[in-house]
């Protein structure tokens, strides 16, 4: 191949590559920004509490990922000790603490989070708030992942206390 | 021409921020290290290490149920428990450590030894750490105590 055709082809290459550098740098990645994000997250953390609160087990497992974790916070209902793995455990733990618990919550007294923040990262976010008064306050940590255009549930802590104690 | 052609096209059809031939189980074993650097830092109080390795969106509900932030897990003494007895040190067990992409979850339960050598109660913990600038940092924790000091809701 001659200096002289081969000139051309290099130029083209060059704008290939520069192409390429622009779709990896800026397509996949474009996502929704923070504060879209939050607002993304704060409506299906509403809707999961609403399903929550009419202990609809099947309606807010959804909102957990195929391999999602929780803690269950202790209490006398005798909850899992341990780490519970993965959406189909989690909601037989509901429904057998439901079964020892009771009737279900009605709508009129749903669950109402307090001093919610919802932090995001890159593809991923952590939702904090508590519940109850000062003299039983329940705190719970979700751990949210993106997939595609949905955010799930990869991980809930759920502690509750009697009483603050200040550090 | 053509291998450069494809090759580019190859570049451009790769998932971005890829890590870098980095296995999960190498991932998952690096957030353990990092984990254990994370306490062993609070137990010698060194500031400068902990706060290297907290993200500033630091979160953290500790075993009292208390909120805190990054800078009031920088506050001194670190190498105590919430009602303020000193630690000796930490047994860490049971931990399951999950990797997405750029964030991890890290669970366990943590038994605290006390300076006076007696043990203290176990705690369910869990860690959430996100990768930024190619190491992980804490992003969140919550403790809880093993044994029942609450009501059901």
């Amino acid at each position: 191949m001659s200096a002289a055709r081969y000139k051309p082809l290099r130029g083209v290459s060059l704008l290939v590559l520069a192409t390429s550098v622009l779709l990896v740098g800026f397509g996949p990645r474009s996502t929704a920004s923070t504060s879209s994000q939050s607002g993304e997250i704060e409506l299906m953390m509403q809707k999961f509490l609403a399903a929550f609160s009419n202990r609809d087990v099947e309606a807010f497992t959804a909102y957990f990922a195929e391999d999602a974790s929780m803690f269950f916070p202790p209490s006398a209902f005798s909850p899992p000790a341990s780490l519970v793995e993965g959406r189909t455990n989690i909601a037989a733990a509901f429904r057998g603490l439901y079964e020892r618990t009771g009737p279900r919550r009605t709508p009129a007294n749903p669950i109402q989070p307090q001093d919610m923040r919802v932090k995001t990262f890159d593809g991923s976010a952590v939702v904090t708030f508590h519940l109850g008064s000062d003299s039983v306050r329940g705190r719970r940590t979700f751990v949210l992942r993106r997939t595609g255009a949905e955010w799930t549930i990869v991980h809930l802590h759920s502690s509750t206390l009697e009483s603050q104690r200040a550090r | 021409m053509w291998h450069l052609l494809i090759a580019s096209l190859l570049f451009a059809l790769a998932p971005p921020a890829l890590p870098a031939q980095r296995t999960a189980g190498s991932a998952e074993a690096e957030v353990e290290r990092v984990a254990r650097q994370y306490l062993d830092a609070r137990l010698a109080n060194d500031t400068t290490a902990v706060r290297r390795l907290l993200a500033e969106e630091y979160t953290g509900i500790n075993s009292s149920g208390v909120l805190g932030d990054r800078a009031s897990a920088l506050r001194l003494p670190m190498n105590v428990t919430p009602m303020g007895q000193p630690i000796a040190g930490f047994e860490v067990d049971s931990v399951r450590v999950r990797v997405y992409d750029s964030a991890a979850v890290m669970t366990g339960i943590r038994r605290v030894r006390s300076a006076d050598g007696s043990g203290g109660g176990g705690l369910r913990f869990m860690f959430v750490f996100i990768r930024r600038d190619g190491r992980w940092q804490l992003a969140a924790s919550q403790a809880t105590d093993l044994q029942s000091r609450s009501r059901p809701r």
